[in-house]
């Protein structure tokens, strides 16, 4: 079996073969022999070249959330884009697009149609667990619409604000 | 007291119920919509709803908690912390009621609430405080004459204030109107008053408190100091005690004006005195935090004081049975606070289901836990999940410990700042113990680990895909349970 995935900004060819507990795991020129199993849904004891490893497994922004000797990777398998790559943000904001990067209620709006913004920008300040977040414009451009005002609750998925990509941006 | 109603949710009412078993006391609590399934209400003796999921509407309305007490039968109600813990008019009325507040008198409450006023008393009883407005609350024009007159940068602050809520740091003139604005806001929406005020913000200052517990007998005590420099949008998220700061003058000065502190506005109860520490070892009252901490373990590692425990018997009218010079610190805390937050992307809150959690164990190691697997964090309440705690004998070890701690704790499905805090423990910063309330902002994280990490959790991905494409009949490699080597059987029949 062959996968293509993602970890720390960059794509891996990972080659897994093997039968029952037993595997040899390639990743690019590095070959690991792996006695593993699942001993519960999304929990993995893997030896590696005679080492042990818990491995904690989960799905995560379309990829997979893996926690391993006390650290936590996030793994894109390539379901989803780029959204594994590290960079919500922009993923979330893709075609001048900004969403509230988590559900809340919208306290204030900064810009209004037709102003000109600029790349690291606030322009909507949203409310969530009791904390205000400042939702900055990813890009230079021209506030095409507003779609929310104070007092809105917004999930992650509604546009708040679209922005038209400046020609000179990039 | 027959019974103790919990008006407070997640970790905090995990840790209240627990203390309430142990004195065979029963425990009732309360929940909103959004809490139905969490893990206080789980932990319970009766649960009581009381409401939508909106604190506004749940946990800040406080005729639906009065009323909770009374369908309980509930005689007493511990606030917890946050929510209605530091209200006066919530303490005055379970006053009224005939309910005990499980907390200061609402007069000391009101007193200490009202940041301005406790700053004048503190001046009149010769405790240190930094320099600012005193008196009234100004308008946008008196807020930047003081500011003007002491000099940028400064901050401002909420009179009803705490936990860094209401509160901005203004570096020059032409910000402080937003900020003015901004705090406002935040003040209205967290405290229901929207009262701010200006001070003099001292630079790289240590964020040093004194746990104090008063009973109404007139004796007063501080179980020493906690050092919380170590914040992100001037929230605590590791703390630990004793100070490396502190020397045993300076802390028996500190814990002296501490006592003195709580009796000069008539406290009684645990209480926590919070004083900024600057790099001259000079200290300046801060504020009373009039509640129960969220980083009280450490304390209790420390001193072996139950301090929940303590706050009931001084409610219930008990004297203090510990002096001043019984209390003793035994060794080495550290807390660590587990948040729904995303590190990498600027401390956003994060909210979402719990895939996967593996708590931590093993000696010296405490783990106040709010959350269970399967949970759905809900975005209405701060993102606080659980706090880690450990013990040893000294700073070093407390330190290796609470990193072995960190790496046992996994919580997936939402962003943590698990992996955030293991990088702070390990910085040459922390290991120094130079601590002071810019920490964060100096420390650089890196967030995918190095290539033998993502290596290991591209094996582990790997290894996962391919269990989940394989048919579960055919060789998917698992543990042997006693089920696989039964044979085919049936409940209550003999197998054919």
């Amino acid at each position: 079996m062959e996968f293509e995935l993602t970890a720390g900004g960059e794509r891996h060819t990972v080659r897994l073969e093997g039968r029952g507990r037993s595997a040899t795991i390639t990743i690019g020129d590095r070959s690991y022999e792996v006695d593993w199993a699942e001993v519960r849904e999304g929990v993995l004891s893997m030896i590696v070249d005679g080492r042990s490893h818990a491995a904690y497994v989960a799905e995560r922004d379309g990829g997979l959330s893996v926690r391993v000797d006390g650290r936590r990777v996030l793994v894109g398998t390539g379901a989803r884009d780029e959204a594994v790559s590290g960079a919500p943000g922009s993923a979330r904001s893709a075609g001048g697009a900004i969403r509230a990067p988590m559900p809340g209620t919208v306290v204030k709006t900064l810009v209004s149609e037709g102003d000109r913004v600029s790349s690291g920008q606030s322009v909507v300040i949203v409310e969530a667990m009791k904390m205000e977040n400042e939702v900055r414009s990813p890009i230079d451009g021209v506030v095409r619409s507003v779609n929310v005002s104070a007092g809105d609750s917004v999930g992650t998925t509604e546009s708040m604000v679209e922005i038209e990509p400046s020609e000179s941006a990039g | 007291m027959n019974k103790i109603l919990i008006a407070n949710r997640g970790e905090i009412a995990v840790r209240i119920a627990r203390a309430c078993r142990d004195m065979a006391i029963p425990a009732a609590v309360v929940y909103s919509d959004a809490d139905r399934a969490s893990l206080h209400v789980l932990e319970a003796d009766e649960a009581v709803h009381i409401g939508p999921s909106p604190a506004v509407e749940s946990y800040l309305n406080v005729d639906a908690i009065i009323e909770a007490a009374r369908t309980t039968g509930a005689d007493a109600v511990h606030p917890g912390y946050g929510f209605l813990a530091e209200n006066a008019g919530f303490a005055k009325r379970c006053e009224d009621e005939g309910l005990t507040f499980i907390g200061p008198p609402s007069a000391a409450l009101r007193l200490v609430g009202d940041k301005m006023r406790a700053r004048e008393t503190m001046r009149a009883e010769g405790v240190p405080i930094i320099p600012g407005m005193l008196g009234t609350a100004g308008d946008d024009s008196e807020c930047a004459a003081k500011a003007a007159e002491m000099g940028y940068p400064v901050l401002v602050k909420a009179s009803a204030g705490g936990g860094g809520k209401g509160m901005r740091v203004v570096a020059s003139e032409s910000d402080l109107s937003d900020a003015l604005a901004a705090a406002r806001r935040e003040a209205a929406s967290a405290f229901g008053d929207d009262t701010v005020y200006v001070e003099k913000l001292i630079e790289r200052p240590r964020h040093v408190e004194f746990q104090v517990l008063a009973d109404g007998h007139g004796n007063v005590v501080h179980l020493f100091e906690r050092e919380c420099s170590i914040q992100r949008r001037h929230q605590k998220i590791v703390e630990e005690t004793p100070s490396t700061a502190l020397d045993p003058d300076l802390r028996a000065r500190m814990g002296e004006t501490a006592v003195r502190a709580a009796r000069a506005v008539g406290y009684t109860n645990a209480g926590t005195v919070e004083f900024l520490l600057d790099a001259s070892g000079d200290f300046y009252f801060l504020e009373v935090n009039a509640r129960i901490q969220v980083e009280h373990p450490i304390t209790e590692f420390v001193t072996g004081v139950d301090l929940v425990r303590e706050q009931i018997r001084v409610a219930r009218g008990e004297r203090l049975d510990i002096a001043q010079d019984e209390l003793r610190q035994t060794g080495h805390a550290i807390e660590c606070r587990i948040y729904a937050e995303d590190p990498a992307n600027g401390f956003l809150p994060s909210s979402g289901k719990i895939l996967r959690l593996h708590e931590p164990a093993g000696p010296g190691v405490r783990h106040d836990c709010g959350i269970y697997e399967g949970w759905e964090v809900p975005v209405h309440y701060d993102p606080i999940l659980s706090k880690l705690i450990v013990h040893a004998s000294t700073r070093d070890e407390a330190r290796a410990r609470m990193l072995r701690a960190l790496s046992e704790l996994s919580i997936l499905g939402i962003e943590t700042t698990v992996d955030y805090l293991r990088s702070v423990i390990e910085s040459d910063a922390f290991a120094a113990g130079e601590t002071d309330t810019g920490f964060i902002e100096r420390h650089a994280y890196e967030t995918d680990g190095g290539v033998d990490e993502q290596h290991l959790a591209l094996i582990a991905a790997a290894l996962s895909l391919s269990a989940a494409r394989a048919p579960r009949s055919t060789g998917r490699p698992r543990e042997l349970s006693p089920w696989d080597t039964l044979g085919s059987w049936r409940i209550g029949r003999r197998s054919s």
